[in-house]
């Protein structure tokens, strides 16, 4: 049996216990305890690995409870890669306990391939219809993710995907080059207007746009949930269908797909060549369109006041902070930022699926950041951030709309 | 196991702010010094009026009561080592006024530092304690441990703003030290007593902090020099100038070329040491002070020296100084972070102290830290787990506190004694200075439950 943990063991060693994590962990600034901070994790897991802390429920609670943001990892002093460890973690307690809740199931089952995925987010779209008007009855309070404190808002799902809206190719008239997108799940299944403002600024740059309709699942909510087999299934995947495609660069909309298309396919496929080759195409698409195109020449201010969040994959991730904010200067006019624009906003994939009532919290914090600049409209860079933040918007009562880069910029292009 | 007291504790406080949970248990029993101990029980209180229920329960059962800020301490003060309660003040988070006429802040023991930088700021007002800490440490922690930092050469440390403090003593009573007023003569400090007291004589309660008028402006210099001596020697003239400045911080050659590797910013990997140092104040007195200081430098023989024009580069220039522990930390597997500390004047001869210790036992050490109070962080990169070097470590550190004490300085600057130095406090306090210590603890403690094996060797 491998042991996925045991290879951490050094990096595990190397937190120095300072605390500095304690200053930007999401889920220490709502629970204020050791154990909801990396440090706390980390010095959990070391006992787990010396041998003196047993795979117990409530380690596995505490594992499990993090958003896996990496704001602790962009401020370690020993650059322990606190998110590595944890899902090293969660695989070795999957291994080693074998026992799965149901979310942790249904995710496995949903996203091993193309099929069940269409079958899963359609069944989901027929259940947000219900699901929505339900939660307003009386009824509602059965419901899950219908709790005392936060009732949550999902989003409509439209039965029309993104492989029913844009062709495998958008072509333009003497194009600058080619670049292909990788959609991934939520701007796939959940907000497939995304893409398709993608494909129409990417057009207006002057570039070919390739879409592989067949792609799967990125499979970092399975690593996060430690399946790490599963994982490699779906990266071997879209390894085959975009390492070999003619394009100078893989862009993405989803911070999230992008890191782990760069960071983690070549670590779960250390053998592919196309991993690694992939891993140094893919490109944030805020980043290639600030420096690879004249984007910004291409764009008429709308005026709308707007302050944007920084998604955690993103900042923290890739370190991109300020292409998306010049975009949104080009394409507004008027940026306000708000208090700690990189403070996570509790979203974390599963994690607000297995922890709702902690991820509300987090995410409360953030609408209240958003609120308090009083601008017209939320953006943000990641179709994920954008699920979570418009849901606690709308339970703070907020009617502050929710856009991504790409949407603001799509508006604001020049006829 | 003491099962009574848990009992009592559960008894005494809410559901949910006492556990004995095997997480919690390891998690609370360890600070940045990485030495672990391991309590029986831990208790998280939400409101400090509990601390003293929490102190009773502890007397009855006479079991050991350790105080717990943010846990970022370098000297093992709020590590469990004889079990007992750990009692964490981080749900006592509430800055509870800023009075802009007093100059006062009044705030609970878990306050983050930062924190009350910022609500200080917002209204014009400056604390300046800053441990390296400051955006994760507590003002508790920071009182007990009497914490400096960065500005320590012109604005003193912690104690230099305490006014006045709420403490549960061992017995279970609250008692007020000082008061809101800069004058208070009635009776004795019990305030200064407790400030740096390391949470032997009781736990924080409440603070009353002392604010300044933020300083209008500041500029910043950095200067490189050939050697790491030749940079001490610019620090006594600097001082010696009539300069105070408000930051005056040096970074040797080891640490420079760590830092150079951990983030590039141009810095000249070739010189002995490095000195950056900021002067505040009002526009004219910054200006005034900014050309005595570079005429001071180049006097003393800098190799180079680079002034920032704006916040901007200022930033830059401190980003250097603030990688300095990161980029050791990032050398090996463990550092062992020193605060010996001398008269300004010994700085020096403390540097080849360091530098001959460094050689005697073969170790890596980098040193930085505030040159301009004689306050150096000599930084042993090594790797803790190899048993051998634990003993290379435990003889160099003991050389360095030796060649500390024989310069006239002191064991500790701002980390406080705890566990590892409390086996050198005879040497630098004496043995019937040990015993009117000892005789102040016993009077307030006589059961010996406040956070034991700390300062005193038991």
């Amino acid at each position: 049996m491998s042991k996925p943990l045991e290879k951490y063991t050094d990096m595990v060693y190397k937190c120095i216990r300072c605390g500095a994590c304690r200053a930007v962990c999401p889920t220490f600034g709502e629970e204020l305890c050791e154990t909801a901070v990396a440090r706390g994790r980390m010095a959990l897991i070391e006992a787990v690995l010396e041998g003196k802390l047993e795979l117990t429920d409530s380690l596995e609670k505490i594992v499990f409870n993090c958003a896996m943001c990496g704001a602790c990892k962009a401020s370690c002093p020993s650059g322990v890669d606190v998110p590595a460890v944890i899902e090293a973690a969660r695989a070795e307690l999957v291994l080693r306990k074998g026992s799965e809740p149901m979310m942790r199931y249904l995710a496995k089952r949903s996203l091993k391939d193309k099929k069940a995925t269409d079958k899963a987010f359609a069944l989901m779209a027929l259940g947000r219809a219900v699901y929505g008007p339900l939660a307003a009855t009386p009824l509602g309070r059965y419901l899950p993710y219908q709790y005392r404190d936060f009732k949550r808002n999902f989003p409509k799902i439209p039965l029309k995907t993104l492989a029913k809206r844009i062709p495998a190719l958008s072509r333009v008239d003497k194009p600058k080059g080619r670049v292909a997108l990788y959609a991934g799940c939520v701007i796939y299944y959940v907000y497939p207007e995304i893409g398709e403002a993608a494909v129409k600024v990417l057009n207006t740059a002057g570039y070919d746009v390739v879409f592989i309709a067949d792609e799967v699942c990125c499979g970092k909510p399975l690593l996060s949930l430690g399946e790490l087999d599963a994982a490699k299934g779906l990266a071997e995947k879209n390894v085959a269908l975009l390492s070999g495609l003619d394009v100078e660069h893989v862009l993405t909309a989803c911070p999230t797909c992008a890191l782990t298309l760069k960071e983690d396919y070549p670590k779960i496929l250390p053998e592919s060549d196309a991993a690694s080759a992939l891993a140094g195409k893919v490109e944030d698409v805020n980043r290639f369109l600030v420096r690879n195109t004249d984007i910004l020449d291409r764009l008429d201010k709308s005026g709308m006041s707007v302050t944007y969040h920084d998604p955690c994959h993103l900042n923290f991730g890739m370190g991109i902070k300020g292409e998306p904010r010049e975009l949104i200067k080009a394409a507004s006019g008027s940026l306000v930022e708000m208090s700690e624009p990189e403070r996570c906003c509790g979203f974390g994939g599963s994690f607000s699926f297995l922890n709702y009532t902690l991820s509300g919290r987090i995410s409360g914090r953030k609408a209240a950041s958003i609120i308090a600049t009083k601008a017209d409209a939320l953006v943000t860079a990641c179709p994920g951030c954008m699920m979570h933040i418009s849901d606690a918007l709308g339970q703070a009562g907020s009617d502050i709309k929710t856009m991504h880069t790409l949407q603001i910029l799509e508006r604001s292009l020049k006829t | 196991m003491h099962e009574n007291l848990i009992k009592d504790l559960r008894q005494a406080l809410p559901e949910g702010a006492v556990s004995t949970a095997e997480e919690d248990l390891i998690c609370y029993g360890s600070d940045a010094t990485r030495i672990v101990g391991r309590p029986d029980v831990v208790a998280r209180p939400h409101d400090a009026g509990l601390i003293a229920e929490v102190i009773k329960a502890a007397s009855k059962n006479s079991a050991a009561v350790s105080p717990r800020g943010a846990g970022t301490g370098l000297s093992g003060g709020c590590v469990p080592v004889k079990g007992g309660v750990v009692v964490s003040t981080e749900r006592l988070n509430s800055v509870k006024d800023i009075d802009t006429v007093n100059l006062i802040a009044v705030v609970e023991p878990g306050v983050v530092t930062a924190r009350l930088h910022e609500a200080a700021e917002g209204l014009g007002l400056f604390y300046p304690p800053d441990p390296a800490s400051y955006k994760a440490c507590t003002i508790g922690g920071n009182i007990a441990e009497n914490a400096g930092g960065l500005r320590g050469l012109k604005y003193g440390v912690t104690r230099d703003y305490v006014m006045g403090l709420k403490v549960a003593l061992p017995n279970g009573a609250v008692i007020t030290t000082g008061s809101r007023t800069l004058k208070n003569v009635t009776g004795y400090d019990l305030t200064r007593l407790m400030v740096g007291s390391e949470g032997t004589l009781g736990i924080i309660l409440e603070a009353t902090l002392k604010l300044i008028p933020k300083p209008e402006t500041k500029a910043a210099f950095l200067a490189s020099f050939a050697t790491l001596e030749a940079a001490s020697e610019a620090v006594v003239s600097i001082i010696k100038s009539g300069l105070t400045p408000s930051t005056l911080e040096v970074m040797d050659d080891v640490t420079i070329k760590a830092v150079e590797e951990y983030q590039p910013s141009g810095n000249d990997t070739n010189c002995g040491a490095l000195l950056l140092i900021e002067v505040d104040g009002s526009e004219p007195e910054v200006k005034r002070q900014a050309d005595r200081l570079s005429d001071t430098l180049s006097g003393a023989g800098a190799l180079s020296i680079r002034r920032a024009a704006d916040e901007h580069e200022q930033a830059a220039l401190w980003s250097a100084r603030r990688a300095a522990l990161t980029a050791l930390a990032r050398v090996s597997p463990s550092v062992v972070l020193e605060d010996a500390t001398v008269p300004r004047s010994e700085v020096p001869a403390m540097v080849r102290a360091i530098r001959g210790i460094s050689k005697k036992y073969g170790l890596r050490i980098g040193t930085f830290g505030h040159a301009g109070d004689g306050n150096l962080h000599p930084t042993i990169i090594t790797d803790m787990r190899i048993p051998e070097n634990r003993d290379k470590v435990h003889a160099a550190v003991s050389d360095i506190f030796k060649a500390a004490l024989m310069l006239g300085g002191t064991l500790s600057g701002e980390h406080g004694i705890g566990i590892a130095k409390a086996e050198f406090m005879e040497a630098e306090v004496g043995k019937e200075g040990l015993a009117a210590m000892r005789s102040v603890k016993d009077a307030l403690d006589p059961k010996g439950i406040m956070n034991p094996g700390k300062i005193f060797r038991d």
